[in-house]
């Protein structure tokens, strides 16, 4: 008898988190699946005042921002999108997007790893050092933006990947930093002390010990700043103007003083989800086991 | 050769934390010693300043002559067991034991041959290709001694190395590694808090408490012996019962000891009244004795023995603990309760009144003001 009522309060449970989920899910998802939509529809039908759901898909947005030749060809308002389109290049946008989220990713790697590995060690620069490295993201990002473009401006920074570059950094180094010293700590300070022990050296220590059973940490803060640095937009569109421009920022040349051309806009979108998507995907289950190795031991 | 010598050797942290007092400490060549205390005694804090891992703040600290104070941890030749076993968990049981040979780039077939020869040592030969982390306790801690002995280094410093396996396991690990080390005749140094442990398997045991050496000598010296109040009650199980008492010595060498209340007051001569320190003229002192060193006079299993060396006090039974290998009597000793050990045999019940009596040789009087032992060291 009790058994079958578990049975039934699981049951019910289940139904209210499937509920939850649902709406989550709708909430969260609509928007994405508004812009595939959208990037398939008509541009006459996008901005229609009752949404359209029923219509003849088309790859007419698709075409106009991966094929250059056909740049010039406007279907649904002729001249006028010719200014926005000609100075979308897609694939520049798409190589700065690439360029700038993958050497981030790695840079920040690199240079919070030993930083990490200090911090959780050796009482680098007091106790309170740690949390103030932390503390550089939690400000909005707004408060740098007026510096950095400033001080980007005098030293020739602006408009180039490294100044994007440098500026990404600034946010994904303290995070980075700041959960590996946390999964550094966890490693037993013992296992390093044995192999000193048998003569290795702090670096090797670092490298051949304490790295490899990070492994999993790393590659979930990776793909993490990948992600950030994929998805930013402020910056992008402030620092860069030509040049360094990534594909986040260059979807905003679309909103032209002629008008805003949504199709191109979601069809962009939509390309620019297909990594952040393929990357969480290989990464799902360093993330998963990353990110809860540290909450619970 | 490789002795271990203490000379002065401090260790403080930070500023004014004392771990380590003034040590001076000699491991013989081949020795197993044993650093016996309750946590935070300064042990582990001394087995890491041989293995290189603490800075020692003043003193010498010698292996085979050698000063080490300075010398990388890698190149003392010391090799330690861990508490928690500190394997790499993402490695074998094999590469786990290789490590320090791959370290200094051996060869090969050499390194397989050894990992093979000290795998048979510890019994691991199955567990080689499994990963660290798949481990149990006891096959963690045997590969962490494999890994530590597959050095052939000079020294072996072990830091509570069996104190997280099950009980049955420890007991018998224990004897293992004694025979393990008197095989390899190894210099060893044995950290822990588990005087069963000290006593089973060391040469020598130090005791030591709030970073000082309270008493460095065998088991027997540390259990017969004790040289203060400290150790006598940290070595021995049930601890050492200790009863505040005033002594007087009169003209004729007889030794009077006697409580404030009544009940407890015992005259000793000759043979008793020797093993005092004659340098103690008298005042206030603790009686020690051992639960295990009273005999109960007209106890049903009590066989009569000259009382000539016997001191004789009543007590009244205020609880009786029956067992099977020992049973234990809460006596009331004047104003004092004590522990008092029994064959399993015997009976009593609470309210009985009994005749404790204690050979001439098992007592203890310790100075109540400095607690040291004031009876005369035997020579052995």
């Amino acid at each position: 008898m009790s058994e079958r009522k578990i049975e039934d309060i699981r049951h019910k449970r289940k139904w209210h988190i499937w509920l939850v989920l649902i709406v989550a899910l709708a909430v969260t998802l609509f928007p994405v699946f508004w812009t595939l939509v959208t990037s398939f529809k008509p541009s006459t039908e996008i901005t229609n005042p009752t949404p359209i759901w029923i219509f003849k898909p088309t790859l007419d947005h698709y075409k106009s921002i991966l094929i250059k030749e056909k740049e010039t060809q406007d279907f649904s308002t002729g001249s006028q999108s010719i200014v926005g389109i000609q100075t979308f290049d897609f694939y520049k946008y798409l190589v700065n997007s690439l360029v700038i989220a993958i050497s981030t990713t790695v840079l920040a790697m690199v240079i919070a790893y030993p930083a990490a590995y200090s911090l959780a060690r050796y009482r680098t620069l007091g106790d309170n050092y740690s949390f103030w490295v932390l503390s550089i993201r939690m400000l909005p990002p707004i408060i740098f933006l007026i510096p950095i473009s400033i001080l980007f401006a005098i030293y020739g920074l602006s408009d180039s990947r490294l100044g994007i570059i440098i500026a990404y950094l600034t946010f994904n180094i303290p995070f980075a930093c700041w959960i590996i010293k946390s999964f550094i700590e966890d490693i037993p300070a013992d296992l390093e002390k044995a192999a000193y022990m048998d003569g290795y050296s702090r670096f090797q220590v670092m490298t051949r010990i304490v790295f490899p059973l990070t492994r999993s940490a790393v590659a979930a803060v990776m793909i993490i700043c990948f992600i950030f640095s994929w998805n930013e937009f402020l910056f992008a569109m402030v620092i860069s103007f030509i040049r360094s421009t990534p594909l986040t920022a260059g979807v905003g040349l679309f909103v032209t003083g002629y008008g805003i051309r949504w199709g191109r806009i979601a069809a962009a979108a939509v390309i620019a989800i297909i990594p952040t998507v393929v990357v969480g995907l290989i990464g799902q289950r360093y993330l998963v086991r990353g990110l809860t190795m540290g909450a619970v031991k | 050769m490789a002795e271990i010598a203490f000379r002065g050797v401090w260790k403080v942290y930070g500023k004014s934390v004392e771990a380590v007092k003034d040590m001076n400490l000699q491991v013989k060549d081949g020795e197993f010693v044993s650093l016996l205390g309750p946590s935070g005694c300064g042990k582990s804090s001394t087995l890491r300043m041989i293995a290189g891992l603490e800075e020692i703040t003043r003193g010498d600290l010698e292996i085979g002559g050698r000063r080490i104070n300075e010398v990388e941890p890698g190149d003392r030749d010391v090799a330690m067991v861990f508490e928690n076993y500190a394997l790499f968990p993402h490695m074998s049981s094999f590469d786990n034991i290789a490590f320090p040979l791959t370290l200094r780039g051996e060869d090969r077939g050499e390194i397989r041959r050894k990992v093979e020869e000290i795998s048979k040592l510890l019994d691991l030969d199955g567990l080689l290709k499994t990963l660290a982390v798949n481990l149990g306790g006891g096959e963690k801690q045997r590969v962490g001694i494999a890994r530590a002995l597959i050095r052939k280094s000079s020294v072996l410093l072990m830091d509570e190395p069996i104190s997280h396996l099950d009980a049955d396991l420890r007991a018998r690990t224990r004897g293992e590694l004694a025979r393990l080390q008197r095989l390899l005749g190894i210099t060893t140094v044995y950290v822990t808090h588990d005087q069963l442990e000290a006593l089973a398997m060391s040469d020598r045991i130090a005791v030591m408490n709030l970073g000082v050496v309270q008493q460095y000598g065998t088991p027997d010296q540390l259990y017969n012996q004790p040289a203060n109040m400290f150790v006598a009650r940290f070595i021995g199980e049930p601890p050492m019962n200790f009863i505040p008492c005033t002594l007087e010595r009169n003209g004729s060498g007889r030794v009077r000891i006697f409580t404030g209340g009544r009940g407890f007051d015992v005259e000793l001569g000759g043979e008793q009244a020797a093993r005092i320190d004659p340098g103690f003229r008298g005042g206030e002192v603790f009686f020690g004795i051992r639960p295990i060193d009273f005999e109960i006079a007209g106890g049903a299993n009590m066989q009569a023995r000259p009382s000539s060396s016997k001191s004789a006090v009543k007590a009244g039974v205020l609880n009786y603990e029956a067992g099977c290998e020992h049973s234990f009597l809460e006596a009331k000793l004047c104003e004092y309760t004590v522990l008092v050990e029994c064959a399993p045999t015997a009976r009593f019940s609470e309210g009985d009144t009994v005749t404790l009596e204690v050979a001439a040789n098992r007592f203890h009087l310790f100075d109540r003001r400095s607690e040291a032992s004031i009876m005369k060291v035997e020579a052995r």
